[in-house]
């Protein structure tokens, strides 16, 4: 057991560098470099030489990737070049509205999608059921950005309920972190909600359809409530799994958002790095990314032990064998 | 059958509505109405820009951003340009002997935000500073210096091997701005200055804050606490305005320009313009043979429309300008056009030239004007029948390809706070020279005094308008829009500036 576990451990460390290895390559390949954005428009030659060489980019290439991982090992993920601020220190006040967003979003999603799906499963056959699955169509067809858009025209603009942007730090005022998140999390949660919603169907579909569940009518259910008590826990398992792979999407895949509502999260500090060539900022942001999608997988492989004992009681069994 | 007890399925369905109910609750409290337009009649004032420079440095990099929170806010230069292009002191006073040699600076009183005085020491190493600074718009000023003497600790006396018009207008610039001793090595991530604002918390990719220098030796502004926020997308920007949260974007570069109409028709907001410093113009590779023939040239140039320009890419917030004179209101720009637009008169050029069916690949920047302006420039010529294919680039490729060491393109258009005299020979990524230009524009410097000076810069211009390797099309009218009860925002721009020191809140 414990070299299954130590054998994952090593495969993740593994896949991270192996990532980076990857990023630090493809950015090398692209043209223009952090001098020249930092020198801008009326850079000269001399000037762009001078720089380079301050900040190290004649390095050649083995020898900048070395540095940097000796720096990850000491626990310093470096400086970006043109400001000079911290790596690690910018993640990690980043992490905050992140994960505030990615969490906030999956569980209000998967509240949502539970309930929507039961429901639409138990009146499948009627029109009830059928107005759902029409709905989670529409959601999964709006585009993100539009939705936030028309969110912020609506509920900012027009009523002035909400902010329309920025982001009040949780420790600054816990109230104010919320107001400012509640029209991020809603805009992403909509398409968010249509796509775990089908499973949940799904998945409660196939469940009514089980011997059990004619057993457990026999001992005097009634079919929703059967079917309810059974299969949600089987529902679970599929969300969990398409959760998972969903918050690898959220920790770095909200640009667009962050950019519509002026939040400082992970994925634009990602996208402005690329823009601006800060190869040092896209290496350590994509490596501390990867850690925490990798982990976060095999923490969810654990987890399906605990809620499926079909697991639990198999691994066991093979241990021994 | 008996009733059954609720079972453990409807009990976590009951479970789940009461956790519905619990978060609705949160949230309406939440939701308690906030009061909008928190800032007016308060000494805070939130602004936004779309446009965050890399760092503060501005002897090193080039962006204008850097100016529109540092230049007057922050470190202020000795003197200042007023809007009809004469200098008043700011730091110094100054005098010149009538032979245009000698310059004497009597210096202001004045504190720096590190608490340190302002003194001759100051401005001797920002000067030396400045000359060896990699930017030849800061560092040519010193060209014709030949001495500069600290005569006391409140004089400074400079002398000059020839007269130069640019050493004193430098001294209204960038070149002129005052850095207290050692002020360099802290300037990329924390400015020092003498001005009324002094640099705060830099929250990079977010805002930065500047608060009122209360030993400030000039007039106090009237805003205590100014933040400003770095809004990357436009509309994004515009709804904050819309909603209160912002009081003012500094100058919109991009689609933020379109809903002009709708800010204008909101009585709550105000769209202001002042004429800008930056010029949109086209630029031809002189080492292309494909644009040898000046036949060619005089084509391109004859096929645009500023018009249609000025309506399609900046919304009409753009004057039309067929000269290199940045910015337009300076003495020596005219309404002299050598090639004004003439479809059918590029066409007899073209034919004339024997180049009928040109094939042109045109290189622009996918961000603020590039897009438009690569889409109005591929209709216009290809109305004269040249045919032009776009290559579209992100900026830090641009900047490498087209204005990097080895420029590689064939027809450029981009935007930028460049004046004329960057062109001088080897003519810089366009490798266009010009000789009348060169000429006429090193004697205008040297001239003694400014109206002859005059002279000299308008024949250079206007030589350098006719070879026609980089053809102007339009002078960017800057564009904020603002709270309507925000009033003292300056009628003009001297430096790309953001100029904190007037505003204040109307009664």
């Amino acid at each position: 057991m414990f070299r299954l576990f130590l054998r994952s451990v090593v495969t993740l460390i593994g896949s991270a560098l192996i990532g980076s290895l990857v990023v630090f390559l493809l950015l090398r390949l692209l043209s223009g470099d952090v001098a020249t954005i930092i020198l801008g428009k009326g850079a000269t030659p001399e000037a762009l030489a001078a720089l380079r060489d301050e900040l190290g980019l004649n390095r050649s290439w083995p020898q900048q990737y070395f540095d940097w991982l000796f720096g990850l090992v000491r626990g310093d993920l470096g400086k970006s070049y043109a400001a000079q601020y911290d790596i690690f220190h910018e993640i990690w006040s980043r992490l905050g509205l992140t994960f505030s967003l990615s969490v906030g979003t999956l569980l209000l999603s998967a509240i949502v999608a539970l309930a929507a799906g039961i429901y639409s499963a138990l009146h499948v056959r009627d029109w009830r059921g059928g107005l759902i699955d029409v709905i989670a169509q529409l959601g999964l067809a709006i585009p993100t950005f539009w939705a936030a858009l028309l969110l912020i025209g609506l509920v900012s603009v027009r009523l002035g309920w909400l902010p329309a942007g920025g982001y009040v730090p949780w420790s600054e005022d816990p109230v104010g972190a919320i107001r400012s998140l509640i029209l991020p999390i809603l805009a992403l949660s909509i398409p968010m909600i249509s796509l775990l919603a089908r499973y949940v169907r799904s998945s409660m579909l196939e469940v009514t359809n089980e011997d059990y569940i004619r057993t457990a009518m026999a001992k005097g259910y009634t079919r929703p409530r059967a079917v309810v008590l059974h299969g949600t826990r089987n529902a679970s398992i599929q969300l969990l799994t398409v959760a998972t792979l969903q918050f690898g999407t959220l920790i770095a895949g909200t640009v667009v958002i962050e950019n519509i509502f002026a939040l400082p999260g992970l994925g634009k500090m990602l996208i402005e790095a690329v823009g601006n060539r800060e190869a040092v900022v896209v290496q350590s942001l994509v490596f501390v990314v990867m850690l925490m999608i990798l982990v976060l997988n095999f923490i969810m492989d654990i987890s399906y032990g605990l809620l499926d004992p079909r697991i639990r009681h198999s691994s066991t069994g093979g241990a021994h064998g | 059958m008996r009733e059954h007890k609720p079972q453990s399925g409807v009990r976590g369905l009951a479970g789940l509505g009461r956790l519905a109910l619990a978060s609705a609750a949160v949230l309406t409290l939440a939701l308690a109405p906030q009061a909008a337009f928190a800032q007016v009649g308060t000494t805070n004032l939130v602004m936004s820009t779309p446009q965050e420079p890399p760092n503060w440095d501005y002897t090193v990099g080039t962006a204008t951003a850097i100016n529109g929170v540092l230049f007057l806010n922050v470190v202020e230069p000795l003197l200042e340009t007023q809007q009809d292009g004469s200098l008043k002191p700011l730091l110094a006073s100054y005098e010149v002997t009538p032979d245009g040699l000698t310059y004497t600076f009597k210096l202001v009183k004045a504190k720096f935000h590190d608490d340190s005085d302002f003194d001759a020491d100051d401005v001797l190493y920002s000067f030396e500073q400045y000359k060896k600074s990699p930017r030849p718009e800061i560092s040519k000023t010193f060209d014709a210096v030949s001495n500069i003497e600290k005569v006391d600790a409140s004089t400074v006396k400079v002398t000059l091997s020839r007269p130069s018009q640019a050493f004193l207008a430098g001294m209204s610039g960038l070149a002129g701005m005052m850095l207290p001793e050692g002020g360099l090595d802290s300037l990329a991530k924390a400015p020092v200055g003498t001005g009324p604002f002094s640099f705060g918390e830099w929250k990079p990719g977010i805002e930065v804050d500047v608060k009122r220098f209360e030993d400030y030796h000039g007039d106090k502004p009237y805003f205590e606490n100014v933040r400003i926020r770095f809004i990357g997308d436009e509309i994004a920007a515009v709804n904050a305005l819309m909603a209160g949260d912002i009081d003012l974007i500094n100058v919109l570069v991009g689609d933020g320009k379109e809903r002009a109409d709708a800010v204008k028709a909101d009585p709550k907001l105000a769209v202001l313009t002042t004429p800008s410093n930056q010029v949109n113009y086209i630029a031809l590779d002189a080492k292309n043979p494909k644009f040898a023939d000046i036949r060619v040239r005089q084509a391109i140039a004859h096929a645009i429309n500023r018009e249609d320009i000025a309506i399609g890419a900046y919304s009409g917030f753009a004057e039309p300008a067929c000269l290199f004179v940045n910015p337009a209101n300076l003495p020596w720009n005219s309404d002299y056009c050598p090639y004004n637009y003439d479809p059918e008169k590029a066409q007899s050029l073209l034919a004339e030239a024997g180049a009928d069916n040109l094939d042109v690949e045109l290189k622009y920047y996918n961000i603020s004007d590039g897009p438009a302006m690569s889409e109005l420039l591929t209709d216009e010529l290809g109305a004269v029948g040249i045919n032009v294919t776009g290559a579209s680039r992100e900026l830090a490729a641009y900047l490498d390809e087209v204005l990097g060491s080895s420029p590689n393109f064939e027809m450029t258009t981009l935007t930028g706070p460049q004046t004329v005299d960057s062109f001088l020979c080897p003519g810089w990524f366009a490798s266009a020279c010009v000789p009348e230009f060169d000429e006429a524009w090193n004697k205008a410097d040297a001239a003694v005094t400014a109206d002859e000076a005059t002279a000299l810069r308008k024949q250079a211009v206007n030589a350098f308008a006719d070879a026609a390797w980089v053809i102007p099309t339009v002078a960017w009218m800057d564009v904020t829009y603002a709270n309507a009860k925000l009033a003292g925002w300056k009628p003009y721009r001297s430096q790309a500036e953001a100029d904190l020191r007037g505003l204040h809140w109307a009664e």
